[in-house]
């Protein structure tokens, strides 16, 4: 391992046990690390958001300079320096960027939400082509009664499946598994963050 | 400090003096793991990008560093770099998308030292990382132009994602390119499970780096899950049983 | 050193290695940049298309080498190859560094130790060396003195030499182990000039009244080796008679020495197409004119007149000869050699400078001819030419060396025919008999035939000791394959063939030259059966010999005092007079002319040869001219047609003949000479015949690369000197990747396939024919690509597609834009929202600001909004004032989008009622951060502001609103709020889609309230009895759920449907 491996592992290693022992430990000294380290952590997370404009805005423009897809890249281009300016020039808060939210931001992710949902459902009355089995029958049958428990439907409410099927599902199936699903998840993070702590895993550049 | 945060300590101690141990272990006796069929593809269709001169399109997901997600998208980029190191050998090397800077940051440096493992350091392209958007569903949507390429044969989406990885599992299954799926979130699983040819349920994602052998740790780890499940499995039961009997 | 871990086994490697050590995996990636793709491709990049018309064309190998072809006449550019030094082969890197002292041991002289002895190449150099150019070897040692570029040639690293090189080198090993007396090297060499000796032999005894050239003296001494086999026996009779004369002296300059018995390479084996050719041709001597002799022939001619076979008497000490031949005139074959050097020796002329060797010998020769029939005829055609006219009186040793070739000249005659090469090293070595010039004749040496290098070899070497030696004996070995073949065509005497299988060249022989007129030529000694396959005009030589080059060859001879060459008694002609008599070319008819005694005239010869004939034919015409009333010429002007018909350098020699027997010549040579004879003709022009310089002056070492150069393809001088034959097989491909190059098999030419027509038939039963049937039948079906199903799914996936999205659009739109409020909410409304509706009631909102958290997407914004409404409305029922944040970039947006939406109902002002905080980077920490001190976010500022003014810490919030669609979001502020809120009460307002795993928070008590979803704002509209925009969204929303839990069914019922049908069928799957 190079020098600089061995800076940045021990960097990782080290904030991360002051954070970890500042949340567990209740010592002055490590609180006040920890609280310092996550300020820095702030501040880097605001400056990565601007490495990451930058980085859209120089593969978009490597795209044009190269004609493929140059279209959509030049127009993201021009609208993300147009943003700019007018985020500059009208605050955050002013009516041009309002304007931008709520005829383009807002408009545009809504719509990706509708057909996200035209795609759940499409994915949903194609599942057994996937994947024919007991548990696909299973997934669906749920699906259907939580969508049909989520709400009355238009001829009214069903007592049974508002208040009875669907809660129970949804509060204790639903709800173990999800919750045997997130402690499966909850221990490959901590095992995660233990190599990282080990430097078993250096994803920071440090091999 | 509370009981919370002894247990806490106990258990992050007692996980890591597992994880050594079965590290050391590992060196005299590889475990053997149960075979998962998305892991065995996606190793075909490494295989297969390197045969064919295609590529890999990683999508790392949104999540930041600094967020309990970052665990799902630490996993994937040991899977990343695994896999980078593998389709090196190949004429187009792999492409990662992320939907937050500092993934994305992350993701450029997990190539290079992939690039450099495989000594071929001169050859890496930081453009080959890209921040494809800030929200969601900007992310999946400028992900999917990348899943699109008809130089990408095999999609790995794997990290931190919302229902909005369905954009990404459909645009992949439209192209009939391989694809393997993995999520923390579990609304993301549960669209996972409807719409990816290749799911990755649970911590499975987080078994990756084992089943590409991407060093004794991660076997480790992975043994140490285990262990930690049946021991949760047996306070719970234990738990339960103990409230019925009125002992607690 | 860093290691390379290895991705397929893991383990580490050394990052010097390519592939892994444990496991051959690949460690390093073949990616290789490219000059015109450096950037590697990313995704969304189509593939570069690239133009690759610029490989179509013909000339792309020239434009890519930044230069067209050579011309005819170019001049090698002389470049810098320094850098390219290392890569070069060892012996072209000696020959670039001709002041290196080559090595002994490999049979190499040193440059600067002159001529070697001979001795001092060992027999093991000459292994593996044609034994023509084991007798080229002879005259390489004192070409290395010189310090002549190619002087190293002859290396010591033979497997980087190329073939001719080789043989080059041979030469030299030969050159130094024909020196080393082997007695056994004698039947070689004798075999390999025995028909020269016959040609000495009979000079010697001179028969005039026969024709000169083909009659066999029966009288002279024939050659006792008759254990000599194979078709060089004709040579052999040359040994003898130096055997005789020699007695069991060594003879160094014999190639046999050289190249051993063993490498005996079989005549017909190298022999040209076109001289197999000859062989049926040529078997009859036909009585021709001078001018339809070959120039090397005619020259011989002229050599013949002033050989006279004293000298031979005189000087029969033929081993001290051979012994010298290496360090002088290896290149000149002895029978050349000997009548040049009877002629006369060369005059010291400056004009020689840049004239190779044998030419400035020529002119030596020829000096009032030299200037016009080197105009007309190639370099070595006139230096031919030029030996036969000028004879000097001086002897050899008194000329100066002529300077070695011009730098071009080993480049032009790299691209002659090797038979042609060997001509014009002959002739270059006989224009300067007494100049040992070892260095000029290696450029040339390169396409000699083998007879014609030994000679060379033999003559060099003799001119070095004694300049006019007459005649050296040659290898057999070296004796080129037409004359194999003609010696072959001689014994059978076989029928001439017809004209159309001639060469046109032999073909106007022929026609020309009928077998009747033919003089009868005198049987040669039948003992020596070689001797039968002896071409004719060879036997006529014999005859000729004798009395012209006696004369000649003797006084220099004489002058150096060493013994005249053995050629003139030693001649055994063997058999040779019995070949074909009848068929006797023209051109050897004409030798064998009664004029031959005149050979001893070469002023003369000179004179009648530069009228009518080339340069180099004028000598045989002024010796047989009434062979030339006898048969004409196929290269007279009346055989037009047929000179036509004749390879270029034939026809051009033929058209000087025609146009301008002294001068005219050049200009047909400027039309379409190969570079390598227009090359050289400049260099004769210039210097004067007289003019002769030191061998080696003007040579330098830097001109080697020129030489290099020269190699590179010249497709003019290709398409010049290549006969017609090799011009069909040199067409060039026009198109396709192939465009340029030549001699590609055409397309038309490829087999496409086992013909069945031209199998042959097999005697099979019709039981096995129908096996066979059935095997190909399953063969093929193997074969066959199984036919792919038509993915009928495709469109139908696509109709499937817009069809959801039709419904879904319909039903919802239809029902949201009619704006119908049919469907009842929730009759029973969540407990959670229960409780943040009595916590707005009860808490008192004036006094502490209530903290809105706006973590969602825009995208959800809709849910969200109609979520978050009621609740911001009953808030602002209740006068809260509010402060804004976001974790989300989005944000800020969305809650002054939420504010303006409050601001419809409610009059509040920002700043005033409400203040927005901004974003908080950092997820989780920036909650933890603003959790901690609050007053960080948002600028001083804003909490200045009324909503803010009394408030620094969280826990002075009255409440905590958590609008998130996230679960990890609403956790994250659960968690990093939990030690610093305080008796702020903390309320989710969460998308659906989160509820399940948010929900134990408020069951675990961290949570105060929640409510969920557009039913949760539903209900809680209902609740407060606002309708607000969840209401109005209700019944589209209901019936959306329940159209999509309807095609969710419906769906499925179709995939199990079809799975059902299209199961496989019970006896399929058996």
């Amino acid at each position: 391992m190079k020098l600089r491996g061995v800076i940045t592992t021990s960097l990782a290693i080290s904030a991360g046990l002051i954070v970890l022992l500042g949340a567990l430990v209740p010592m002055d000294l490590l609180a006040a690390l920890r609280t310092e380290l996550l300020q820095w952590a702030v501040l880097v997370a605001g400056f990565a958001v601007l490495v990451g404009i930058v980085n859209l805005l120089v593969v978009h423009l490597a795209k044009i300079r190269n004609k493929k897809g140059s279209g959509y890249s030049l127009l993201l281009v021009v609208s993300l320096l147009a943003s700019l300016v007018v985020a500059i020039f009208s605050t955050p808060q002013g009516t041009g960027s309002r304007l931008l939210f709520d005829g383009i931001i807002q408009p545009v992710e809504a719509s990706l939400m509708a057909l996200m949902s035209i795609s759940l459902l499409y994915a949903s009355m194609r599942l057994l082509r996937h994947r024919a089995g007991l548990l696909s029958i299973v997934f669906i049958a749920t699906a259907v009664i939580l969508l049909l428990g989520a709400a009355p439907l238009p001829f009214g409410e069903i007592d049974i499946l508002h208040y009875v099927i669907a809660p129970f599902i949804e509060q204790v199936p639903v709800a173990a598994g999800a919750r045997g699903i997130l402690i499966g998840v909850a221990l490959g993070a901590l095992t995660t963050g233990l190599r990282i702590l080990f430097g078993a895993d250096r994803p920071y550049g440090g091999k | 400090m509370n009981l919370t945060g002894i247990a806490a300590i106990i258990i992050i101690i007692v996980t890591a003096g597992l994880m050594l141990l079965f590290t050391a272990l590992h060196l005299r006796r590889p475990p053997a793991w149960r075979d998962i069929p998305a892991f065995t593809r996606l190793r075909r269709a490494v295989g297969l990008s390197v045969e064919d001169g295609t590529r890999l399109h990683f999508s790392l997901g949104r999540s930041s560093l600094v967020t309990p997600g970052s665990a799902a998208s630490f996993a994937a980029l040991s899977l990343l770099q695994k896999t980078a190191e593998l389709t090196m050998v190949g004429d187009r090397p792999p492409v990662v998308s992320s939907g937050d800077s500092s993934l994305t940051i992350l993701t450029q440096d997990t190539l290079h030292s992939a690039y450099q493992t495989a000594g071929a350091g001169s050859q890496y392209d930081p453009l080959s990382a890209q921040l494809t958007g800030l929200t969601p569903f900007s992310y999946a949507a400028g992900a999917i132009p990348l899943i699109r390429d008809e130089a990408v044969s095999g999609n790995v989406i794997m990290g931190h994602f919302g229902p909005e990885i369905i954009l990404l599992t459909d645009a992949a299954e439209r192209t009939n390119a391989f694809n393997v799926a993995a999520a923390a979130d579990l609304p993301a699983q549960a669209v996972l499970y409807a719409s990816a040819q290749n799911p990755l349920i649970g911590e499975e994602l987080f078994a990756s780096g084992a089943y590409f052998n991407a060093g004794p740790m991660h076997h480790a780890s992975l043994r140490v899950q285990d262990i930690l499940r049946w021991l949760i499995v047996a306070a719970l039961v234990g738990g339960a049983i103990a409230r019925l009997t009125g002992l607690l | 050193m860093a290691d390379v871990k290895c991705p397929m086994c893991g383990k580490p490697n050394p990052d010097d290695l390519d592939t892994c050590q444990f496991c051959d995996a690949r460690l390093k990636p073949l990616i290789h940049p490219s000059p015109d793709d450096r950037a590697p491709l990313r995704p969304g990049d189509a593939p570069t298309k690239k133009d690759t018309a610029e490989f179509e064309g013909a000339g792309y190998r020239e434009r890519l080498a930044g230069q067209g072809p050579i011309a005819p006449g170019d001049v090698p550019t002389k470049k810098d190859t320094s850098e390219l030094e290392r890569a070069l082969p060892a012996w072209l890197r000696q020959a670039r560094n001709p002041d290196r002292p080559l090595d002994l041991d490999s049979g190499e002289a040193k440059p600067d130790e002159g001529p070697a002895p001979a001795s001092e190449g060992g027999p093991a150099s000459s292994s593996g060396l044609p034994d023509w150019l084991a007798d080229l070897a002879a005259g390489k040692e004192s070409k290395v003195d010189t310090g002549e570029l190619l002087s190293g040639l002859a290396s010591e690293d033979e497997s980087e030499v190329p073939g001719w090189l080789t043989d080059l080198r041979g030469e030299d090993d030969t050159s130094a182990f024909g020196a080393a007396p082997e007695p056994e090297d004698s039947l070689a060499h004798a075999e390999s000039d025995d028909w020269l000796s016959r040609l000495s032999g009979e000079s010697a005894q001179g028969e005039a009244p026969r024709s000169d050239w083909f009659e066999s003296p029966a009288d002279q001494p024939q050659p006792k080796d008759e254990e000599k086999e194979g078709p060089i026996d004709w040579l052999d009779q040359l040994k003898p008679e130096t055997g005789k004369e020699e007695g069991p002296a060594p003879e160094p300059g014999l190639p046999s020495q050289a190249g051993g018995p063993e490498e005996e390479i079989p005549v017909e084996e190298a022999a040209p197409d076109w001289l197999k050719d000859l062989q049926a041709e040529t078997p009859e001597a036909a009585p021709a004119e001078e001018g339809e002799l070959p120039s090397w022939i005619s020259g011989l001619a002229g050599e013949e007149a002033p050989v006279s076979p004293e000298p031979a008497e005189e000087a029969p000490s033929a081993p001290a000869f051979e012994a010298e031949i290496p360090a002088e005139e290896g290149e000149l074959p002895s029978w050349i050699s000997g009548l040049a050097g009877e002629e006369a020796p060369v005059p010291p002329e400056p004009a020689e400078e840049a004239a190779p060797d044998w030419l400035k010998d020529l002119q030596a020769e020829t000096p009032e001819a030299a200037p016009a029939e080197e105009g007309e005829l190639p370099s070595w055609l006139s230096g031919l030419a030029g030996e036969e006219a000028p004879v000097s009186p001086e002897p050899a040793e008194e000329i100066p060396p002529a300077p070695a070739f011009d730098a071009e000249t080993p480049a032009e005659e790299g691209e002659l025919p090797s038979w042609l090469s060997g001509l014009v090293d002959e002739a270059s070595l006989e224009e300067a008999p007494s100049t040992p010039q070892p260095e000029a004749g290696l450029p040339a040496e390169e396409g000699r035939p083998d007879w014609l290098s030994s000679l060379q070899a033999e003559v060099g070497s003799a001119e070095e000791v004694k300049p006019p030696v007459e005649e050296q004996p040659s290898p057999l070995e070296d004796m080129p394959d037409w004359f194999e073949t003609l010696r072959a065509e001689s014994a059978a005497q076989e029928p001439a063939p017809e004209k159309d299988e001639l060469p046109p060249w032999l073909g106007g022989l022929e026609s020309a030259v009928p077998s009747e007129e033919l003089p009868a030529v005198p049987a040669f000694e039948t003992d020596v059966p070689p001797a039968a396959e002896t071409p004719d005009w060879l036997s006529s030589l014999k005859f000729e010999a004798p009395e012209d080059l006696a004369p000649e060859g003797g006084p220099p001879a004489q002058e150096t005092g060493k013994p005249a060459p053995k050629s003139t008694p030693a001649f055994n002609t063997g058999s040779l007079g019995d070949l074909s008599e009848e068929r006797t070319p023209d051109w050897l008819t004409n030798l064998q002319s009664p004029e031959t005694p005149e050979l001893g005239q070469p002023a003369e010869v000179r004179e009648e040869a530069g009228e009518e004939l080339p340069p180099w034919l004028g000598s045989l015409e002024a010796e047989s001219a009434a062979a030339e009333e006898a048969s004409p010429s196929p290269f007279t002007p009346e055989e037009g047609e047929e000179v036509e018909s004749l390879p270029p350098w034939l026809s051009q020699a033929a058209a000087e003949t025609e146009e301008s027997p002294a001068l005219g010549a050049a200009d047909v040579f400027a039309a379409g000479v190969p570079d390598w004879l227009a090359s050289v003709r400049p260099a004769d022009e210039e210097r004067p015949a007289e003019a002769a310089v030191p061998a080696g002056e003007d040579l330098r070492p830097a001109d080697l690369p020129n030489w290099v150069q020269a190699m590179r393809p010249v497709e003019d001088a290709i398409a010049e000197a290549a006969s017609a034959l090799e011009s069909e097989r040199t067409e060039m491909e026009q198109h396709g990747p192939l465009a340029g190059i030549a001699g590609i098999l055409p397309a038309g030419m490829l087999p496409t396939g086992v013909s069945r027509s031209s199998a042959s038939r097999l005697q099979v039963t019709n039981t096995q024919q129908v096996n066979v049937g059935i095997l190909e039948a399953v063969l093929g079906a193997e074969s066959r690509p199984r036919e792919v199903k038509r993915v009928r799914a495709v469109s139908s996936l696509r109709v499937l597609r817009w069809l959801v999205t039709a419904v879904l659009v319909l039903t919802v739109g239809l029902s949201a834009g009619l704006g119908s409020a049919s469907t009842p909410t929730f009759s029973i409304p969540p407990e959670a929202l229960l409780t943040v509706r009595n916590w707005v009631d009860g808490a008192d909102l004036s006094a502490a600001p209530v903290l809105l958290v706006f973590d969602y997407e825009a995208a959800l914004s809709s849910e969200l909004e109609a979520a978050a409404a009621p609740v911001l409305d009953h808030l602002a029922i209740h006068g809260a004032k509010l402060a804004t944040v976001s974790t989300s970039p989005t944000g800020p947006a969305l809650a002054d989008r939420q504010m303006r939406t409050l601001q419809a109902t409610h009059t509040y002002q920002a700043g005033q009622n409400y203040v927005n905080l901004g974003y908080l980077p950092g997820g989780p920490a920036g909650i933890l951060a603003f959790a901690q001190r609050p007053a960080s976010a948002g600028g001083e500022a804003a909490w200045e502001t009324p909503v803010l003014a009394d408030t620094r810490e969280l826990r002075e919030f009255a409440g905590i609103f958590v609008i998130t669609d996230s679960v990890e979001t609403g956790q994250q502020w659960v968690e990093q709020t939990t030690g610093t809120r305080g008796p702020a009460q903390l309320f989710l307002i969460v998308s659906a889609q989160a509820e399940p795993m948010l929900y134990p928070y408020y069951q675990s008590g961290q949570v105060n309230g929640m409510v969920s979803g557009l039913a949760g704002g539903a209900s809680y509209e209902a609740n407060l009895n606002r309708p607000g925009p969840a209401r109005r969204y209700w019944d589209a929303f209901s019936l959306g759920l329940l159209v999509s839990a309807m095609l969710i069914v419906l769906g499925t019922g179709w995939s199990l449907v079809s799975a059902w049908v299209s199961r496989p069928d019970k006896d399929e799957a058996k």
